[in-house]
């Protein structure tokens, strides 16, 4: 065969061959500082492969296995896309730490995210597994007494019970709220769980009389980062007007003109306000050309 | 071999090799550029072609260019990387993908920019920026005020609701209005007043329709194409729907979504047939009859081009029209504009129409990012807020004679009329509740607007292929939000590690942050459960009914 | 020199030619057989072309075909019938017929118990009737004495009947479907019948060029052909869209002044009712619903297809001068030069033009949407399977569903293929 056909074939073989080899060399090293960093970034997919061989270099049970299996676990719980087989090795994974985790840090966390597991839709297929989750939220409370996780588990644990849509549930987790935001009057969330009281009395409960009192109560505790303001407002004075609580109702279509000026409510606001027999208070407008200010 | 056969032989090898040492050049040569070590540079990438935007953008960054230099004995360089619409997503896709991609880029387009997903893994979260008085503001009123609040909105349409930060700077607004020919307006009306009422504007049309058919020339009252048929459609549908979204906006956002109104049409809370619907088209239909014949088949283009030739009154378009069309008309006529007069005090349409439409809450347009992964972040920061004082903010739209977004950064007069209205209602009311839905009511609302159909026969095939497809839909509809809620919770779960293993959070906002995703899971959490049980105990209703 | 067969056995000597083969079959796998195959798994996957991919077995194709239990009897009932039609054995023809015949009477048990459920005003009882005769008809066929007139209407029955009902039930299985991707098939249809005469002026005009007496002139014309093709096919489709302008376009204005205008407006008036010619004469023939059929229809013409006419050319090319000589000693016309001599030997490449021309019409979608938009333009007239399954990838981000429309029309192609293949015959 013609010899320079053969160099050619060869140095196309080789170059082939140095490409594939270009594939499986071994990852940067980084370890686990990558995988965090990635996690960071949200990038699951990437840090699981990180997570997975750090957790294989690690004594089962060490500190560095615990952290490389969490995040490990994390990572197939939430990298997509969602694959049944991820999931299950997720739980049985999370499983694993809360079992051997007890009075470690790890628990409240690997609690929490196996609750998270358990009470969503990940794949087609998947069902909901509420229990798991309780049980799971109750571990939390019950164990874990000082972790910071406890109010999140909190809500979230009365969230499952609301969002069953079942009245009987939903009441029963209103008191239980009730009761935590007795027992912990400065935790964190407080003002979120009260808003979580407010749309269980709109669903299932249908009261909305009691769901506006509930969010004026969750804005006295103070409103948390990331509400809107004018959509809460807007919801409280129309919620109060159609329980016929005529002065919230009032009151809370002025705060949206006064308060938060710049709102495309303002306008509806005040015809709302003449309607109710008020004389509205006048509107900003922030297009004005000689209009300097700099607020809220 | 001789010269010509070896000539023959290799020159394409050698048009190849050229190429690529040129290519390699080129390539070593920027690298050298903009990695000197004495130069830092920022990139910042957007689609805007048109002339005057380039040169206002350049003109700041010359400023600012000059004033870091002074300010800090550092050069810099902003490098303006313009790339056309058509190529935009593949260049930003590509470049976040890879990992070169520029410092500040113009969100929009590209999925790699748009979609939260890519959003939260690509882009920088500004809130932090924003919550700070913009330096640049000092001695001017604006002084001390966090940044986000010297925007006219204080930047509350570009919150992002689901990633719960602020994710671009804007640098421009934009409001739709209705273009005339003042020369032609007045010599065949014989006034300058445009009209301040619905039924006014008809008969101006009506009067302009009648001098072109008595003088033989083919004149029409507006000039229009599909698109400026929407831009009709949507001033004028969606004010007859307001009391309808106030009637069924259950979950109190200002809005009715396809699911909420979905719900409300199964609860017999209201259907296409109703008097309101078949009014609203009908005003649209009266609207679109003042078309040039065959609009449907004209683009964007023709009928500005028809504007342009004096063969049309009117036109609408939007403020980041007018620069173009005041340079492509000029010294042949004066262009005015006016706001879209609403049948507020028509017979027929009043108990329908309380008002337009409010444009309180526009967004800001000419949104900036800042990339990820550029390792300029402060310095792109420090850019942005240059550029977002009131008196650059001013200079840069009043140049380019867009609108600015900075409080108090006047308007060339000429952009009077495009100042937004506050005065109107909030709101939108959205029908497409599945793929079929969306196709066959946009298919066949041409042909209402084209008097190809009467709005009868719409109401008849909307109703048809919405109880066909609608419950299919709307489940569709739910699985999507109960995957948004999923998206949540990924990064719920990111922050939670990295709190659990103490990684570093140089903001201090990390619990702010966390609370704000509990807070969103927990509204779209109920949202989503709520609509399952409503819809599940429709669907039982009708399994029991004969 | 002798030649000698390549082989796996002698890899050892011929690995070189092996290697160098390579790099072309990797390439065809990574961006032909790949792309085909990601597209085959991903239809049974909600998949939005990003970050959701979950499996979904057949929810996408039960979603396009409706319930698959109303399928399922009747297309195997089908193939079993199909299937005993292509057998030569006679006992496994009437074994596979009766076993057709019983999935077909499972279809009609199935679609009996589902008549309750479905929405009134189907064709439900016309359908149930049609299939229950069918069956009655295979049993008579299987039952009388051969050669019977009463035998023969039941064998005549038993092929009419389904044939209809088939149809019947393909309008109740559309109930239960996607609606707007069944309805989209009707433009098919009408296309592919009105490109069944639109091949046949590239048939001629390759006759033509054929039956020139100067090579040159052939050479001429057939260069004369090839550089249309140089110019994009986009520049062609928006060429026509300016043709069809209502305002500027050629099309109204060649109308108008030559006078045919007034005609069709005293058509519409008096006969077709149609409002779409009036006066001033402006018709808007992407506009109007009424129009766009026959404007799509229209498209193209004169209908003469580049790649088309080089095909014709190259089978009229093989036909030997011998055929013409014996021909014209026997006193051939020039009508039956073409239909005895040049169609006939032609069938081969008639039939792959058929072929292209159906799997192009199935597959068009870009022609419609740049002349229309992605919804198929005023009352979705010009939408098509293509351009609903670009709306569902591209507009609805649903890339699943898409791909799964793509599997059916792959089938419903290859099904029109093998049809083509068996009954369009070539006779040499």
């Amino acid at each position: 065969m013609n010899r320079r056909l053969k160099r050619t074939g060869t140095g196309l073989l080789a170059g082939l061959s140095l490409w594939l080899a270009s594939w499986s060399a071994p990852a940067g090293q980084g370890g686990l500082d990558t995988a965090w960093q990635e996690v960071g970034y949200l990038n699951y997919k990437k840090s699981a492969s990180l997570f997975e061989k750090a957790a294989k270099q690690s004594e089962p049970g060490s500190d560095a296995w615990i952290e490389a299996t969490l995040g490990l676990a994390a990572c197939l719980q939430h990298r997509q896309p969602d694959l049944q087989q991820d999931k299950e090795r997720a739980a049985e994974l999370y499983d694993r730490l809360i079992e051997i985790g007890a009075g470690k840090p790890v628990l409240p966390l690997a609690l929490m995210l196996r609750a998270r597991l358990a009470d969503q839709l990940d794949y087609y297929g998947d069902q909901v597994d509420p229990k798991t989750a309780l049980v799971c939220y109750d571990r939390i409370i019950a164990e874990c007494p000082d972790s910071p996780l406890i109010h999140p588990a909190a809500l979230f644990r009365a969230q499952v019970l609301i969002n069953s849509m079942d009245k009987t549930k939903a009441s029963g987790a209103i008191d239980w709220l009730r009761q935590w935001q007795a027992k912990y009057p400065a935790n964190p969330l407080t003002s979120m769980q009260q808003m979580l009281i407010a749309k269980a009395y709109k669903y299932p409960l249908q009261q909305p009389e009691k769901a506006a009192t509930a969010y004026v109560a969750a804005e006295e505790m103070g409103l948390p980062q990331g509400v809107v303001v004018d959509n809460y407002y807007w919801r409280v004075a129309n919620l109060a007007q159609q329980a016929g609580d005529t002065k919230t109702a009032i009151r809370y279509y002025e705060r949206i003109i006064t308060e938060v000026k710049r709102t495309g409510f303002a306008y509806e606001a005040q015809l709302r306000l003449k309607a109710l027999g008020v004389t509205p208070p006048p509107l900003f407008n922030p297009f004005a050309a000689d209009n300097q200010e700099g607020s809220k | 071999m001789t010269l010509r056969k070896f000539f023959q032989t290799y020159v394409g090898v050698a048009i190849l090799l050229a190429s690529i040492i040129y290519a390699m050049v080129r390539v070593a040569y920027n690298e050298a550029t903009y990695k000197a070590p004495d130069v830092t540079t920022i990139r910042i990438c957007h689609w805007q072609l048109e002339a005057g935007f380039r040169d206002a953008l350049q003109e700041l960054i010359d400023e600012y260019e000059q004033l870091h230099l002074k300010r800090t004995g550092k050069k810099i360089r902003v490098m303006q990387l313009p790339v056309s619409e058509r190529g935009y997503s593949q260049f930003v896709n590509t470049g976040l993908i890879g990992g070169t991609a520029p410092d500040i880029i113009e969100k929009g387009f590209a999925k790699g920019a748009t979609d939260p997903a890519y959003t939260a893994r690509f882009f920088s979260p500004l809130g932090q920026y924003l919550d700070e008085p913009n330096p640049y503001n000092a001695g001017t009123p604006l002084e001390g005020v966090p940044w986000k609040d010297t925007f006219f909105d204080g930047l509350q349409a570009a919150y992002d609701r689901q990633l719960l930060d602020h994710y671009y700077v804007p640098f421009s607004m934009f409001t739709v209005r209705i273009y005339y020919n003042r020369d032609l307006y007045r010599q065949i009306l014989g006034t300058d007043r445009t009209p301040a009422s619905y039924q006014e504007f008809l008969d101006v049309c009506q009067r302009i329709r009648e001098h072109g058919q008595s003088k033989g020339l083919p004149i029409v009252p507006v000039a229009g194409s599909k698109y400026q048929g929407d831009l009709f459609r949507r001033r004028y549908e969606t004010p007859f729907l307001f009391e309808l979204i106030s009637q069924t906006d259950d979950d109190f956002t200002g809005s009715v979504d396809a699911m909420e109104s979905y719900l409300a049409y199964r609860q017999g809370r209201w259907s296409f047939e109703s008097p309101r619907f078949m009014a609203a088209w009908k005003c649209m239909l009266e609207v679109s009859k003042n078309f040039q014949d065959g609009w449907l088949a004209a683009q964007r283009d023709d009928a500005v081009f028809l504007f342009v030739q004096s063969r049309a009154v009117m036109t609408a378009s939007g403020s980041w029209d007018a620069p173009s069309i005041k340079k492509q008309v000029a010294g042949q006529f004066e262009v005015g504009v006016f706001d879209f007069p609403m049948p507020t005090d028509h017979p027929e349409y009043s108990k329908f129409v309380a008002g337009p439409a409010t444009e309180a809450s526009i967004k800001g347009g000419i949104p900036w990012a800042i990339c990820r992964q550029s390792r300029r972040q402060e310095l792109c920061v420090d850019f942005l807020r240059f550029c977002t004082t009131r008196a650059k903010n001013e200079s840069f739209n009043q140049s380019i004679t867009w609108l600015p977004v900075v409080l108090g950064a006047k308007l060339t007069p000429d952009l009077e009329p495009f100042r937004p209205r506050i005065e109107g209602f909030v709101g939108d009311f959205q029908t497409d509740i599945s793929t079929p839905v969306k196709m066959i009511t946009e298919g066949n609302r041409w042909s209402v607007l084209s008097d190809r159909m009467t709005p009868e026969q719409y109401a008849v095939k909307a109703k048809e292929v919405y109880e066909r497809t609608g419950a299919e839909g709307f489940q569709e509809k739910l699985v999507k939000d109960g995957r948004n809620n999923r998206n949540l919770e990924r990064i719920l779960a990111s922050q939670l590690l990295l709190q659990h293993i103490g990684a570093p959070d140089p903001n201090g906002r990390r619990d702010e942050k966390i609370g704000q995703l509990l807070l969103a899971i927990q509204e779209f959490g109920h949202k989503v459960a709520v609509r399952q049980a409503q819809f599940e105990a429709l669907q039982k209703e009708t399994e029991r009914k004969p | 020199m002798s030649t000698q067969r390549i082989t796996m056995r002698n890899f050892r000597q011929n690995w070189v030619l092996f290697a160098l083969l390579l790099p072309t079959v990797l390439g065809v796998a990574t961006f032909a057989y790949i792309p085909s195959f990601e597209a085959i798994r991903h239809s049974f996957y909600n998949w939005d072309g990003a970050f959701t991919e979950e499996f979904v077995g057949l929810d996408n194709v039960r979603r396009i075909l409706g319930d698959l239990t109303l399928w399922t009897p009747l297309i195997l009932g089908g193939l079993l019938s199909g299937l005993s039609a292509l057998l030569e054995k006679p006992k496994v023809q009437v074994i596979l017929r009766r076993l057709g015949a019983v999935l077909l009477a499972l279809a009609v048990l199935r679609l009996a118990l589902d008549a309750r459920t479905l929405p009134p005003g189907t064709t439900m009882p016309g359908t149930l009737t049609m299939l229950a005769l069918t069956v009655l008809c295979i049993v008579l066929s299987f039952k009388l004495e051969p050669g019977s007139f009463k035998r023969n209407v039941a064998v005549l029955g038993s092929y009419l009947l389904p044939f209809l009902g088939g149809i019947g039930y393909l309008v109740a299985v559309r109930r239960t479907g996607d609606w707007v991707l069944w309805t989209s098939f009707r433009l098919i249809f009408i296309l592919i019948v009105a490109n069944l005469f639109k091949m046949w002026p590239s048939i001629f005009t390759a006759v033509c060029i054929h039956r020139l007496k100067s090579d040159r002139s052939q050479y001429l014309y057939r260069v004369l052909f090839v550089v249309p093709m140089i110019i994009p096919q986009m520049v062609g489709l928006l060429i026509w869209k300016f043709f069809y302008d209502p305002n500027m376009g050629v099309l109204n204005k060649l109308l108008i002044s030559s006078g045919l205008d007034r005609y069709l407006i005293w058509l519409d008036k008096w006969v077709l009712h149609l409002g779409v010619f009036t006066d001033p004469f402006k018709p808007a023939w992407l506009g109007d619903p009424a129009l766009i059929i026959s404007s799509l229809v229209f498209w193209g013409f004169p209908w003469v297809g580049v790649v088309g006419v080089l095909i014709y050319l190259s089978g009229l090319q093989n036909i030997g001068s011998d055929v013409y000589e014996a021909a014209e000693i026997d006193g051939i016309t020039w009508w039956g030069k073409f239909w005895r001599i040049e169609l006939p030997l032609i069938m081969t490449q008639v039939r792959l033009n058929l072929i292209m021309m159906i799997i192009g019409t199935f597959q068009a979608y870009g022609f419609q949407y740049v002349l229309l938009g992605a919804e198929g333009g005023p009352q979705n007239k010009g939408l098509t399977p293509g351009l609903y399954m670009f709306y569902q990838a591209f507009q609805e981000q649903n890339y699943g569903y898409a791909c799964a429309i793509g599997l059916i029309l792959f089938f419903i192609i290859l099904i029109l293929t093998i049809i083509n293949q068996r009954y369009v015959r070539v006779k040499k």
